[in-house]
């Protein structure tokens, strides 16, 4: 009268394995669920039994505890529904005892016995090992992603039962249940004149150097950053799996992510939404659906202070730890950030002197991100609105293929140093990894004497300047042009102390 | 009203009558100097502290409050001013100067209504050489700021005193190449008490003025920036200068109260033209169609002064930019442009741009804030 059947919750991006115990035992008819589920776990309840008796099987008029192990991890969601179910019937012996293989159930039910599919599968499909998931249709091509047992899917509760008494095989998994299709980003050629905004890009992208573009409303700077995930090569395969599982973890794609995604959350975004862990199942953030790819922070002087801050620390560490009383949850969250900002607020100043604002409101409103978010922008460049004639007769820039081909090349030389990206390279590595040729070093010199670099934006644009060098395909030592450039990539958001 | 009692230089017991007179809340301005123009500094203060002042609704002309309501609280606010402290604290600071007295500033007295009680810090005699009043908008550009210092540099290395009123923008651009020039006091008036540096940007440029020129006040020690201090200042500096400049300025700003007040003062008014699409030159631009002098630099002012250049400038030391260097400084001749701007403009390649914006910046030929270059005046 004891069954143990295999399943698994969600908690962050990462899949726990839980062990459905079901005890069915004489006494008066009772349904009790125990092991420390959440509020939405516990209505399993019932809709298990009403998937139960929808599917013409009799419900036991006994006394049914399930337990949940471990019992210390809150669980949450639906997602043990059909293991429930399973290990009911298990229990009271309308299953054959012998089955031939550990399996592992992954499914909402519904009343009528339909399994639904459910978000996170592949994180929860990861950590089920060799056992053969059962599975909604639509979760077939996901829980096939990561795991290395097989996958079997069923339509409803009545057909797993039917497959498991070996009367019917279990039906096929339904056609394009693996979306092949690949959404193709905008192209860079759409984007007419703006040449430092796409060569800023072009560097961005081959060295993962953070972007910010300050320009009027109307000026390109959201067109130029939606069209940055396009130069990006495709995501490694580790990167793919991580962003595919945060994906699935919210529910917003089905399929292997290998295009970096781009997220572009709304100003009014709190810094839960942004950060993640809004629920109890630690839901991530924006910063993690957008690891691998872009996060475009729109008009950031309009984001809530703490939202930015909070991106501090992930900037840093390429990951972010949440944690809350009760648990807490660990995401990958490496990503180009991408921000856009108004030079003041009245929204129609370009150039200084071209509006109304004086120059302590543009102070005010450029002080509304704080300064160490600014800092750890490495690229910072001023965008203007298109003049008319390049709008009408300019022909269209290069398209992205021909940049992504470029970037990938730079990208080459830097991985042929062993870098992942320019700007990862530490203090230590930047020395001799990104060595400056005399001229440049006396540059560097009499920037810094002059206080117009400071020594942690030393830093920054070396990485910067790595990366503009190998574009240009230069050898081991950094030129002063690439020097150049890279200091001008690097306007001051905010007057430099001391004017 | 009547002319003002003329006397001698007053002693030290006067004066700080004079200093509690300026510093009562309830003389200002027209109160004060009808008031003086009627008695002695001494004879003033007694007949107010003792309520004894004959027909006090001459001078206190209020609709709301009888005037010997006014008279009683201005007898109790007097009363309460220490007079040796009052003094201290202006003479620590500079001197004060009372209208009548021999070396009052006899331009002032041209004014509807002269301030009664100056403050200064640096010698009156700076206002006897010839003058030039300098103003313009705190919202400058940086070309406006720019043109101004460039203007005072060359208009004071010919010994002529610029006057203007160390705020924001234009002022303090105008004062710093004065200064720059050496040898000709520059000339401040603010509207704020002379040890209260307002604005805190302009902090430096006030020191260097109250140390190597004139700076004056018709407020007493201590007072704060009040919006309403600031027209009335601006009188005065219409009045100081034997023309007047406008460099920039929006068509609503303070700097038109100033034209105006020059104008009716029979000064000449001289502007210089700017951009028509510019908000910054709107108002020049529109006293240019009015039909006043235009005014391109400091050599066109001496010529409206009937000065010849002095040809006094200090030696300019940086190397003289050719070939892209040169291109990129006509372009920033013209307006700010930013990096993207002038890759355009000069249609060259971003690289070689860089490298020659690095070195124009390093040489100090132009200067950059927040993205923006523009050309580095001669002064700084």
């Amino acid at each position: 009268m004891l069954s143990a059947v295999s399943s698994a919750v969600l908690l962050g991006v990462r899949g726990w394995p839980v062990t459905v115990e079901v005890h069915v035992s004489s006494g008066l008819p009772s349904f009790t669920i125990v092991g420390l589920p959440d509020e939405s776990c516990r209505e399993a309840r019932d809709r298990v039994r009403a998937a139960v008796l929808s599917s013409g099987l009799t419900w036991p008029q006994q006394r049914i505890t399930v337990n949940l192990a471990p019992s210390n991890l809150r669980k949450v969601g639906s997602s043990l529904d059909l293991a429930i179910a399973v290990g009911v019937l298990e229990a009271v012996g309308a299953l054959p005892d012998e089955r031939r293989e550990p399996m592992a159930w992954l499914a909402e039910l519904g009343l009528d016995g339909t399994l639904r599919p459910i978000p996170g599968i592949v994180p929860m499909a990861a950590v089920l090992g060799d056992r053969a998931l059962v599975v909604a249709p639509e979760d077939t091509g996901d829980a096939a992603l990561v795991g290395t047992g097989a996958v079997r899917c069923a339509r409803t509760l009545a057909e797993v039962v039917e497959a498991l008494h070996g009367r019917a095989p279990w039906p096929d998994p339904p056609p394009g249940s693996v979306s092949t299709e690949v959404a193709t980003p905008p192209d860079l050629a759409e984007v007419r004149g703006h040449a430092m905004g796409r060569l800023a890009l072009e560097v961005a992208a081959a060295g993962m150097h953070h972007l910010l573009m300050v320009g009027p409303p109307g000026s390109g700077k959201t067109l130029m950053a939606q069209r940055l995930p396009g130069l990006l090569p495709p995501l490694d395969s580790r990167t793919s799996i991580e962003a595919t599982m945060a994906h699935s973890a919210v529910g917003a794609t089905r399929g292997l992510i290998t295009v970096p995604p781009l997220r572009s959350p709304h100003h009014s975004c709190s810094t839960v939404a942004l950060i993640g862990g809004g629920s109890a199942a630690m839901r991530p953030g924006e910063i993690a659906l957008a690891h691998g790819g872009v996060l475009l922070l729109d008009e950031m002087a309009e984001f809530s202070p703490s939202a930015l801050d909070a991106l501090r620390q992930p900037l840093e560490s390429g990951m972010i730890r949440i944690d809350r009383a009760r648990s807490s949850a660990e995401y990958p969250a490496r990503f180009l950030l991408v921000g856009t900002m108004n030079p003041c607020p009245c929204g129609d100043g370009d150039r200084p002197g071209s509006c109304r604002c004086t120059d302590a409101t543009r102070e005010r409103y450029a002080r509304r991100v704080s300064g160490p978010i600014l800092d750890r922008f490495d690229l910072r460049i001023l965008v203007h609105r298109a003049e008319v004639e390049d709008l009408m007769d300019r022909p269209e820039g290069e398209c992205s293929a021909v940049v992504a081909e470029r970037v990938a090349a730079a990208r080459t030389r830097a991985a042929e140093r062993g870098v992942v990206a320019n700007s990862l390279l530490t203090s230590r590595q930047i020395e001799h990894l990104a060595p400056l040729e005399p001229l440049a070093r006396r540059m560097v010199r009499a920037e810094l004497v002059a206080g117009r670099l400071s020594a942690r934006g030393l830093h920054r644009v070396r990485r910067v300047a790595r990366t503009i060098a190998d574009l240009r395909g230069e050898g081991d030592r950094v030129s002063v042009d690439s020097l150049s450039l890279a200091l001008q990539l690097r306007v001051d958001v905010l007057p430099r102390p001391g004017r | 009203m009547s002319t003002p009692i003329a006397f001698g230089r007053l002693d030290d017991s006067s004066r700080a009558r004079a200093i509690a007179l300026a510093s009562c809340t309830l003389l200002q301005h027209t109160r004060l100097r009808d008031l003086l123009a009627q008695q002695s500094v001494d004879a003033a203060y007694d007949m107010i502290v003792s309520r004894s002042l004959p027909r006090p609704e001459a001078i206190f002309r209020s609709v709301k409050t009888p005037a010997g309501e006014l008279l009683r609280q201005a007898a109790i606010e007097l009363a309460s001013i220490d007079l040796d402290e009052a003094l201290e604290r202006t003479m620590a600071i500079g001197d004060v100067v009372v209208i009548g007295e021999p070396h009052y500033p006899p331009t002032l007295l041209e004014l509807e209504v002269p301030p009664a009680v100056l403050f200064h810090r640096g010698p009156l005699d700076a206002l006897t050489n010839r003058t030039v009043t300098i103003v313009g908008t705190r919202r400058a550009t940086a070309l406006g700021r720019t043109i101004a210092s460039d203007m005072a540099l060359t208009v004071a290395a010919a010994g002529v005193s610029v006057v203007s009123g160390l705020a924001a923008g234009i002022d303090t651009a105008a004062h710093a190449g004065a200064l720059e020039a050496g040898g000709t006091r520059p000339v401040a008036v603010v509207g704020t008490g002379l040890d209260v540096p307002y604005p805190r940007s302009s902090a430096r440029v006030w020191a260097q003025v109250a140390a190597d020129g004139l700076i004056m006040s018709q407020y007493p020690p201590g007072s704060q920036p009040l919006h309403w201090r600031f027209p009335e200042r601006n009188r005065i500096l219409a009045a100081l200068g034997e023309i007047c400049v406008v460099v920039e300025s929006h068509v609503a700003g303070g700097s038109m109260i100033t034209v105006r007040v020059a104008d009716d003062l029979g000064r000449t008014i001289c502007a210089v033209p700017g951009s028509v699409r510019s908000p910054a030159s709107e108002g020049p631009n529109k006293l240019l169609v009015d039909g006043c002098t235009p005014v391109r630099d400091g050599d066109d002012v001496l010529t409206v002064l009937r000065l010849e250049s002095m040809g006094q400038l200090p030696f300019d030391t940086r190397t003289r930019p050719d070939g892209l260097a040169a291109d990129v400084l006509a372009q920033l001749g013209v307006q700010s442009h930013d990096l993207g701007s002038l890759v355009e403009a000069v249609e060259c390649d971003p690289i070689a741009l860089a490298r020659t914006l690095g070195w124009l910046e390093a040489a100090g030929w132009i200067t950059v804030d927040r993205g923006w270059f523009d050309l580095r005046a001669r002064s700084r």
